[in-house]
């Protein structure tokens, strides 16, 4: 019993720190009739059944936690069945309540909005089906329990925008002017990470935000690109810096600087995803804050698995886990490492 | 051979009303034979939930689309409505009068049913001022309605995002969240959503309206030849004012709906919903040229396009990303099929 109490206890941690890989790893090494990934006696496992779905297929981001999921999900022995939000609040809300009526050992979804999915977790709940919540709150965190959320797995936003952001101002001497262009004024991620900026951008009274403050460009790389291009002509002086909230906008904007009098500008963004990285190393961006979409997912596959293999009460889970991502630049010398981690074919970041 | 061929003739005369209710049953048939779990009570509860504020915005736009006009607007405005009843709601709970609201003993601050109404009321009443506007411009201007909808479609959404600076509002009246979420228990498994009563009654109003008033009447003598309908003395740009403003106002009642199910009202709802809604109303055998069609026709296109939108959904074999495009062939389908028996029966 102590051995299974502090394997749990070793787990929590492993989470918290993003080491769910490792901790599986661990974990199946350790044996033991009650282990979590272990088979039983007669050498079969039971594949168990998760539902899984996220924001869009539409973004990176997403497209990248389906791949996750599959990926892992067989690793595992779990069968993932994903339902695609398709970035349309109505649609993920009606995939959630067919959801309801099936049969899953867990189901993990990343809500578009806050309170939208709730009726339909209630139901879950009163099948007693666990439901994990990925990276936008499906209810606010005092009634997640209540409600039917056994767990919260996010990453740190407003981190990554002060990482992000903190880089840029050391580049550019903490004086100037600087760009700065949202997502969706409306998502908790473009909220967090502007957050995270402004909260970095109150130490430097030097530098000054054209345009007087963020741009939202709804995550829309086109957009993001017209409004950037409009905010470099704004101003004769050179700009020093840029911060976009995600890659794509951030390499599709960079185009815009060939020729102009603001070529060799500081560009930080967030994300730190294939697309990202490669930006990174090919010198297209400066850096990048990991937004961690496979550990996100991966860490969500691994506690479910544990849930249900493992018979884990809701009380035993912590309310809330963090997933932490690193600034990836070409100084902080992670960037190939992190490529690695975060090719498709592995998802381990 | 003599006796059939009145049956035949019959059969031809109501094709385009018959292919819809066919398209609806085939779907019905299709997810039920080769999906696992469609055929059941709780998945009727989900399509008939679910259909509500499609069927309250097709509504509206049947009307529109009787007399042959088009309004581009309505998604907008529905967004507007719920983010307008969203950010009155809130302003009552943080600094609203006593007469809108009210601090009970223990210090919490509760709407009073006034303002419930009021937070109610004013969306759909600025949803009928879009429409007049709407209406009037058309009228005035002689432009496409598709053109003047369209600009109002981009000032609906902007006065949507400045109302809610990118928010959400989560604070409404109970009977939002309640009608679009609850029902009531028939038997042990089958819960019927109180939405079905809001929306029949909405719907009932307009059948009853388009078929045994004059202005109904003139509705479908507008669409059907306006010039001819002018000639007859009907003030055809009453009638599409008229129109529009049902429209804005239905538009406006699914916004309030639609946020009652989602829990929250914002900016980005309803991205979907006036392809939706038109398709609805197409599907339903409603002609996009005017003076064919009604409200029974929307009523089946618009439960055929929800079956077709859940039942998609408990298909397991189709790839995720191919989903939409699978969605848009069946559609497609069903729309050429019923342009095929339009044409048997003109012919």
């Amino acid at each position: 019993m102590a051995d299974k109490a502090d394997r749990r206890e070793f787990l929590k941690k492993s989470v918290l720190m993003g080491l769910g890989p490792l901790a599986l790893a661990s974990l199946a090494g350790c044996g033991g009739k009650d282990s979590a990934v272990a088979a039983p006696a007669d050498g079969k496992r039971r594949k168990l059944r998760a539902a899984m779905g996220n924001g869009g297929l539409q973004s990176t981001w997403c497209t990248l936690g389906k791949t996750t999921a599959e990926l892992w999900g067989e690793l595992l022995d779990v069968e993932v069945t994903w339902f695609d939000g398709a970035f349309n609040l109505e649609k993920q809300r009606s995939e959630m309540e067919r959801l309801a009526n099936q049969d899953w050992d867990f189901v993990a979804v990343q809500a578009q909005q806050i309170d939208a999915l709730e009726p339909a977790v209630r139901k879950l709940k009163r099948r007693n089906i666990p439901v994990i919540s990925m990276d936008t709150h499906l209810v606010a965190l005092d009634r997640m329990r209540e409600v039917g959320v056994w767990l919260q797995i996010e990453p740190d936003q407003e981190y990554m925008g002060r990482t992000s952001t903190k880089y840029l101002m050391d580049k550019i001497g903490g004086r100037g002017k600087v760009i700065h262009i949202g997502g969706a004024s409306g998502h908790s991620g473009g909220q967090g990470r502007r957050a995270g900026f402004e909260k970095i951008l109150s130490e430097y009274p030097d530098v000054e935000v054209v345009g007087g403050g963020v741009r939202w460009c709804d995550w829309e790389k086109e957009k993001a690109r017209a409004t950037f291009a409009a905010l470099l002509n704004q101003t004769q002086e050179k700009i020093a810096g840029a911060f976009f909230h995600n890659d794509d906008m951030a390499i599709a904007s960079v185009e815009a600087l060939k020729g102009s009098r603001h070529e060799g500008m500081v560009i930080t963004a967030v994300d730190g995803q294939k697309e990202g990285l490669t930006a990174v190393i090919d010198g297209r961006i400066h850096a990048t804050t990991v937004n961690p979409a496979c550990l996100i997912h991966m860490n969500t596959l691994v506690i479910g698995q544990f849930i249900a293999r493992n018979g884990e009460k809701v009380e035993d889970l912590p309310l809330r886990v963090v997933t932490p991502g690193p600034l990836v630049s070409l100084e902080t010398g992670n960037a190939e490492a992190m490529l690695y981690m975060a090719d498709p074919s592995r998802c381990l970041v | 051979m003599f006796e059939q061929f009145p049956i035949r003739m019959n059969l031809r005369t109501h094709a385009r009303a018959l292919a819809p209710l066919a398209t609806l049953f085939a779907l019905v048939i299709f997810f039920s034979i080769f999906t696992s779990g469609f055929f059941d009570l709780y998945t009727l509860n989900s399509v008939l939930k679910q259909a509500s504020t499609r069927a309250l915005v097709a509504t509206g736009l049947t009307f529109v689309l009787l007399c042959c006009e088009i309004d581009l607007s309505v998604a907008l405005v529905a967004t507007l409505a719920g983010c307008q009843m969203g950010v009155l709601y809130k302003w009552m709970l943080d600094t609203g009068p006593a007469i809108l609201s009210v601090t009970g003993p223990d210090g919490s601050i509760t709407v009073t049913l006034v303002g419930a109404v009021l937070a109610l009321l004013l969306p759909v009443l600025t949803g009928v001022l879009i429409g007049v506007i709407n209406g009037l411009l058309t009228v005035w201007s002689r432009l496409p309605s598709f053109i003047i909808t369209l600009a109002m479609m981009e000032i609906a959404r902007g006065l949507a995002s400045y109302l809610t600076k990118g928010a959400q509002y989560p604070d409404m009246p109970g009977v939002l969240p309640a009608s679009a979420n609850e029902g009531i228990l028939i038997g042990a498994d089958f819960e019927l959503p109180y939405s079905v009563f809001v929306v029949g009654t909405i719907m009932l109003a307009a059948h009853f309206v388009l078929i045994y008033t004059r202005f109904g009447r003139y509705v479908y003598m507008t669409g059907g030849n306006r010039e001819a309908a002018r000639l007859a003395g009907v003030r055809t740009g009453f009638v599409v004012v008229g129109c529009l403003a049902i429209c804005g106002m239905t538009a406006s009642l699914g916004g309030l709906m639609n946020a009652g199910w989602i829990n929250s009202a914002g900016i980005n709802q309803n991205l979907n919903l006036l392809l939706e809604a038109i398709a609805c109303v197409v599907l339903g055998g409603t002609s996009l040229f005017g003076g064919e069609g009604g409200i029974k026709n929307t009523l089946i296109g618009v439960l055929a396009f929800t079956v077709l939108d859940v039942g998609l959904g408990y298909v397991t074999w189709v790839d995720e990303f191919l989903r939409r495009s699978v969605m848009g062939l069946v559609l497609l389908s069903a729309l050429l099929l019923n342009g095929q028996l339009a044409k048997i029966r003109q012919n």
